[in-house]
């Protein structure tokens, strides 16, 4: 019966129209984004997010993920022609993918890109469909102290690894804290900080602040580069672009290999599609027969870096649908995406809305699919689109992100928030603080104040609860394990550092 | 170098952001349910911690300057304009964008989104255009162009209404 109703929810998403339209459009708009070096994906769903105001949660899901999908994917294609990595986490794919574009052989990388995160993309999917439900059950026996553990686990993993200073680190994740304490005290309804400023009753909108922190700065950072784009573009031949099935086969063991660590480090919090890539390609050259052609155009170098950075997209979500627990930036917009839409991630979603559930694993699957036929299709388009300059996306972004933060509550106070943030977010980049900690505090603040008054209204003000608990203990543990570790880490490359000065 | 200042202003809006919640603070209740921690308490403690490690921050950044200047000046501080240690520096291009964005938001009450949208859109792609690659033509059809579909998009097609 289970199976049943299952299936009929799948084929509601597959026989949908608009939920394939937007899913088609989504995945469409994420490749724009992941092609033009200096836009993200990130930064995609947060501008785009806005769009699916009215849509119903289905649509606005196949929009979100596609823009998911095809943002971690489009990275590729700059990454082939320009040498400059469309999105962080293809940056690995340059080490074979630009030499193969050299050597004249463009098409062949950018087909084995598309292919080979079409497949991570796919065997991701796989994993996240059989793992989540029992992660989800296993943690309906989570209460207050273990949420309080995770949320804080997720916040110092993020703010220790994501910046080369640990303490800028954790100073971005309490901005981020800061701006969640606006408005309506969660557990006693009391105001906060509202200044007698209606706006603020409500706190400070989740979307318009994601907006701010990742569009506005990377929109004036990529202002500040030079572009000087030498395409490499004139030997692209499209007869190449397709691998056929025999070659799949021959790479089959880089791609499950590369897809399985990509989908596994994706599950860990603060790590990322580079992580992912550049483990993956170091093992795809340990088992290689010929590892000294990696690094010279090796098809299994882009293999094995687009397969484990579009592995990520299902590992990442295992948290986030599970717990509720974003691991990175890009997931932490699309929770403030899926929270929008009056969704809130987490064990009970699993069990109260089964078929919002369904509709994500369906929509995943039909995102990579889309993504890897529109760029068989229209990969001369997005090799076209890195002609563009930044000179005249930069004015079309700075609107989509205004009227994206207007469009929530037709108000220009929002708008406000996105600019002042946005400029603060600059002056944060320029100062070498990390984003992704702010994002993620900004979204798991609440959740991280209300819980840990939860657990101590129950425990009767007794703080012990978080430590006697064995989940929560071994999440506050790994914690300051992290904190620990990385701090005598950069100590002990500041003496190396001083003791190098002082030989020279 | 270009950083550093960044880094100072950072930590000074922070900072008096900072002292300034904590005064404000009081006027949050502080009433406790049993055994649980009030309304003020998580702000005060994130607030104090911003503080504490701002001042960590800030010594472990002059601290480092003062044995950086026993030695002999990097090249990159020799050569960094005096003006670029107290203001951080922005390139000319953001800076055009982020007083424009600022104009964008003020005039966005008294002339609507259609008027400011045209506007920015085609003084930005004019202005932030090298000059050689100019032309007001472009920039205003772009400008029509992209204004009307973004308007016709929002208001329209997704039904979200834009002042």
């Amino acid at each position: 019966m289970e199976t049943a109703s299952s299936f009929s929810m799948v084929m509601q998403v597959l026989t949908d129209p608009v939920a394939l339209l937007w899913t088609f459009v989504g995945t469409f708009m994420g490749l724009v984004f992941g092609s033009l070096p200096g836009l993200t994906a990130t930064m995609g769903i947060a501008l785009l997010v806005p769009i699916t105001y009215s849509f119903s949660p289905i649509h606005a899901l196949g929009m979100m993920l596609g823009v998911y999908v095809g943002g971690i994917a489009g990275g590729a294609v700059s990454a082939v022609l320009l040498n400059i990595p469309g999105t962080p986490s293809a940056v690995v794919t340059t080490l074979d993918g630009y030499p193969m574009a050299q050597q004249g052989r463009a098409a062949k990388a950018l087909g084995w890109a598309a292919t080979a995160s079409f497949f991570g993309g796919f065997i991701s999917w796989l994993i996240l469909a059989t793992l989540a439900p029992q992660v989800a059950k296993f943690a309906l026996s989570f209460g207050p102290p273990e949420y309080a553990a995770l949320a804080l686990f997720g916040l110092m993993i993020i703010a220790t690894v994501s910046g080369k200073s640990l303490i800028k680190g954790i100073i971005a994740g309490l901005i981020g804290v800061w701006l969640s304490l606006f408005g309506v005290d969660p557990i006693m309804g009391d105001f906060r900080f509202t200044f007698g400023n209606v706006n603020l009753m409500s706190g400070i909108a989740t979307m318009p602040a994601l907006i701010g922190f990742y569009a506005i700065p990377q929109i004036l950072q990529s202002l500040s580069e030079e572009e000087t784009r030498e395409l490499h573009t004139t030997t692209l031949n499209l007869s190449d672009f397709i691998p056929s099935l025999k070659e799949v086969w021959r790479h089959k063991i880089n791609v499950i290999r590369s897809s399985i660590i990509g989908t596994l480090i994706g599950i860990i919090p603060a790590t990322g599609g580079n992580i992912a890539s550049f483990i993956a390609y170091d093992q795809a050259k340990r088992f290689s027969k010929n590892p000294e052609e990696f690094g010279k155009g090796s098809p299994d170098g882009v293999i094995a870096s687009e397969a484990a950075n579009n592995g990520i997209t299902g590992g990442a979500m295992i948290p986030l649908l599970t717990l509720g627990i974003p691991g990175d930036s890009v997931t932490a917009v699309l929770l403030g995406g899926l929270m929008i839409h009056g969704l809130q991630p987490g064990p009970q979603l699993f069990s109260k809305q089964p078929e919002i559930i369904l509709g994500i694993f369906t929509t995943l699957l039909i995102a990579n699919i889309f993504m890897w036929l529109i760029q068989l299709v229209g990969i001369k388009f997005f090799v076209r689109i890195l002609k563009v300059p930044n000179y005249f996306l930069a004015p079309m972004l700075v609107i989509l992100a205004m009227v994206g933060s207007f469009a929530l509550r037709n108000n220009l106070f929002d708008v406000w928030i996105t600019l002042l943030l946005g400029l603060f977010g600059y002056l944060m980049a320029l100062a070498g603080f990390p984003t992704a900690p702010t994002v993620l505090g900004l979204v798991l603040g609440p959740m991280l104040e209300s819980e840990i008054r939860r657990s101590l209204i129950l425990s009767g003000g007794d703080w012990r609860v978080f430590f006697v608990r064995p989940i929560s203990g071994l999440f506050i543990g790994l914690s300051l394990l992290i904190v620990l570790t990385v701090a005598v880490k950069s100590y002990k490359q500041r003496k190396k550092a001083e003791e190098a000065a002082v030989t020279i | 170098m270009k950083s550093r200042a960044a880094e100072y202003w950072v930590i000074a809006i922070l900072s008096i952001c900072a002292l300034f919640f904590i005064y404000q603070a009081q006027y949050v209740s502080d009433l406790t349910l049993p055994g649980g921690i009030g309304p003020r308490t998580f702000p005060l403690i994130t607030f104090w911690s911003i503080l504490i490690l701002n001042a960590c921050l800030l010594t472990l950044m002059l601290w480092k300057k003062k044995r950086a200047k026993k030695g002999v000046p990097s090249e990159e501080e020799a050569q960094t304009k005096r003006i670029w240690r107290i203001i951080p520096y922005i390139p000319r291009r953001s800076l055009l964008v982020i007083l424009m964005c600022l104009l964008l938001v003020i005039l966005w009450r008294y002339l609507g989104f259609l008027v400011v949208s045209f506007l920015f859109v085609a003084g930005a792609s004019l202005f932030l255009v090298p000059a050689e690659k100019r032309s007001v033509w472009r920039s205003l059809v772009l400008a029509g162009v992209y204004t009307g579909v973004i308007y016709l998009l929002f208001v329209y097609v997704f039904k979200i209404p834009l002042a």
